[in-house]
């Protein structure tokens, strides 16, 4: 029995060490490639912003068969580049430490979401000569090709221009709302594109007082106060506009609530959302109330995060990086209306007109201003 | 047209979580404890609203949740600052601090979003198109001046607020009575939340509101009615705002002016132009039983 079970065991290992032998485990290969990112606070599932810049890191991962490290979802296409992002923590003092923290563990691309990050990126950049940062949303003066930072930038107002513009055309009581977040000049291009794509179609609204405009507040607050968001809203459809277009960051919950309220108390209205599809989020929630909600926005702004991420670490990947500015617009899909399954049967009827608008904005036959100063000289047809 | 019942309701609307965070600021302080903490234990009122309201299916829970949170730290600022002597401020910074982190850890936890909770449905019912809540901070404000100056409890707040040794010398249990005024503001700021916007909660949501309503309270010198019509002022002021492209000699105004206005008149108030605002005379002051 014993000298048995010695058998056993020796035919065991010799087996396992055949088979051992086959299976030569991969050594750790390192991917060609690092390209890392640093969300701006709010992080993965803003439903907007951040969450755009996750899209692009997943689609730089499908096309470049790479995986993202940590991730939650197991994005993985590949070995060939890793991708990885950071979250900032609340109040986002440690931003510059994760941009370092990126560089130090050999990333060679970074990318940075938000304007915040703009004196970040310009300290880490100086310490870190070889590795390259795309900055979203943020300004540095003085760049060129040569530098290791490009400044990505959209053209918010040629979309907000083709919101507006669907605004006008669906207005039923020729009043539309705009709501604000922090009051500064980014913002203030949402504004001035909005109205000037809704006064462009729709001539009942160049009378003044036709749109209202208001701003949450004058601080970074102002983009996550929801109650003042629907405190504002809900005014603007009392006194009788039936679309709000918001730029206000995570206030729109509070914009989006107000015309959910108002359709609820018997009113046919409408919102319209910002940098994501945000239409589509709600719609596609689990949530029934965030579905009932989803169905008064009527389409949004989107604001390309994606394709910037996308394009530029494509750029990167294919060694065609350049430093400088890179602006997003119309031209370069940078900027756009959305239209889902959801919102199609509602704007089908102006899409095409819309689209038409979007071809004379990117032949420059209609440029559109970028304040409300350029909007007071804009030409109306 | 300007519609003034409209106005006039959207504005005790917005005025309503300050001025329940204002009530709130009255009864700590009545009692003698700087409380800067509202607007953290606001903060995690709206977070336990969510939370219980979902989680019950139920808005009374949500209310009774967003007491329970706001309680649980205007306690542990007690314990810090009653039991423990630590300085108000610093314990009331602690606590608004660890209140973004705690509401941002609960929320990863339950909801598994850090920033944001699911939309929840479960909210008080609306009278007139508004929060139930919003109706009743001024006839609270009218009940706390009886209990302050009609009622035993009040009094001996009162007495534990202006001089604590007086208060012990004649057998006051000064401790307890600082607790209650703690535990009362924590109750009051539960209910700041619940009026704020129970559909949501979004991360650092209250946006200042809770300084907001130790401004209010401050410009309303320590005095319950007063505070809520100062939180009334400013309330009322950022909703005129909102109406501004309808009131013809407001059109050209800019809206920033408006809403500033208010803050103005505060800041010359405070400064001492207007009157001179008395915080109860041992506000703030470390209490150790026995000493004077």
């Amino acid at each position: 029995m014993k000298r048995f079970t010695v058998a056993v065991l020796v035919l065991l290992l010799a087996v396992s060490l055949v088979l051992s032998g086959c299976s030569k485990t991969p050594t750790t290969t390192e991917p060609k490639y690092k390209i890392g990112l640093v969300f701006d606070i709010g992080g993965r599932g803003d439903q907007s912003f951040n969450d755009a810049a996750y899209a692009g890191l997943k689609k730089l991962a499908q096309e470049l068969k790479g995986y993202i490290k940590d991730d939650p979802d197991k994005v993985d296409f590949g070995k060939e580049v890793e991708l990885k992002y950071l979250e900032p923590k609340e109040g986002g003092e440690d931003r510059e430490q994760l941009l370092r923290a990126l560089a130090e563990e050999g990333y060679q691309m970074i990318f940075a979401v938000g304007f915040m990050f703009t004196d970040p990126v310009v300290n880490v950049a100086k310490d870190f000569p070889n590795v390259k940062f795309g900055l979203i949303d943020g300004y540095i003066p003085d760049l060129n090709e040569n530098s290791n930072i490009v400044c990505l930038s959209f053209k918010e107002h040629e979309g907000s221009f083709l919101v507006g513009a669907i605004a006008g055309y669906k207005t039923k009581t020729n009043k539309v709302g705009f709501v604000g977040g922090m009051q500064m000049p980014l913002i203030e291009k949402f504004e001035a594109g909005y109205k000037a794509g809704a006064m462009y179609v729709n001539p009942n609204l160049r009378k003044q007082g036709a749109i209202f405009s208001q701003y949450i507040g004058t601080t970074g607050d102002a983009f996550k106060d929801p109650a003042k968001g629907k405190e504002i809203a809900s005014t603007f459809y009392n006194q009788g506009a039936d679309i709000v277009y918001h730029a206000s960051g995570a206030s729109g919950a509070g914009v989006f609530q107000a015309a959910y309220e108002a359709f609820k108390a018997g009113k046919d209205v409408w919102a319209i959302g910002v940098d994501s599809d945000q239409g589509l989020i709600y719609a596609s929630s689990s949530n029934e109330e965030d579905k009932a909600i989803g169905a008064r926005i009527i389409t949004s702004m989107i604001k390309r995060v994606d394709t910037a991420v996308y394009k530029t670490g494509m750029d990167f990947y294919n060694g065609n990086f350049k430093g400088g500015y890179v602006e997003f617009g119309l031209a370069e899909d940078g900027v756009g209306y959305a239209l889902n399954d959801y919102n199609k049967s509602l704007i089908e009827d102006v899409t095409a007109k819309v689209d038409e608008l979007k071809q004379k904005v990117i032949s420059g036959e209609i440029k559109v201003p970028t304040s409300n100063a350029e909007l007071a000289n804009f030409q109306l047809p | 047209m300007f519609n003034i019942w409209y106005f006039l309701l959207r504005g005790l609307q917005t005025s309503a979580p300050v001025a329940y965070g204002a009530l709130a600021g009255v009864y700590s302080e009545t009692g003698g404890i700087v409380n800067i903490a509202i607007e953290g234990m606001m903060l995690t009122g709206t977070f336990f609203f969510v939370w219980g309201a979902i989680a019950f299916k139920s808005w009374i829970m949500g209310v009774l949740f967003a007491i329970l949170g706001a309680v649980l730290l205007s306690i542990l600022h007690g314990i810090a600052t009653i039991t423990f002597k630590v300085n108000h401020v610093v314990s009331g910074t602690a606590i608004n601090l660890l209140a973004m982190g705690l509401t941002r850890f609960m929320s990863m936890q339950i909801f598994g979003m850090e920033t944001q909770t699911p939309v929840n449905s479960y909210i008080p019912p609306r009278l007139f198109g508004i929060n139930i809540l919003a109706y009743f901070y001024i006839a609270l404000a009218l009940l706390t001046i009886w209990i302050f100056r009609r009622t035993r409890f009040g009094l001996r707040l009162r007495s534990c607020g202006e001089n604590p040794w007086g208060a012990d010398s004649l057998g006051v249990n000064v401790y307890a009575y600082k607790y209650a005024g703690v535990i009362l503001s924590g109750v009051l700021a539960g209910l700041a939340a619940s009026s704020l916007y129970p559909n949501q909660w979004i991360a650092e949501m209250t946006a200042g509101r809770g300084y907001l309503s130790l401004a209010a309270m401050i410009f309303g010198n320590y005095n319950p009615l007063n505070a809520v019509l100062a939180a009334m002022l400013f309330g009322y002021a950022e909703t005129l705002r909102y109406f501004s492209a309808q009131i013809p000699f407001l059109v050209n105004v800019p809206s920033t002016l408006i809403q500033s206005f208010p803050y103005v008149l505060a800041l010359v108030v405070l400064a001492g132009f207007l009157g001179k605002t008395r915080p109860p005379k041992a506000d703030g002051v470390i209490f150790e039983k026995g000493e004077d």
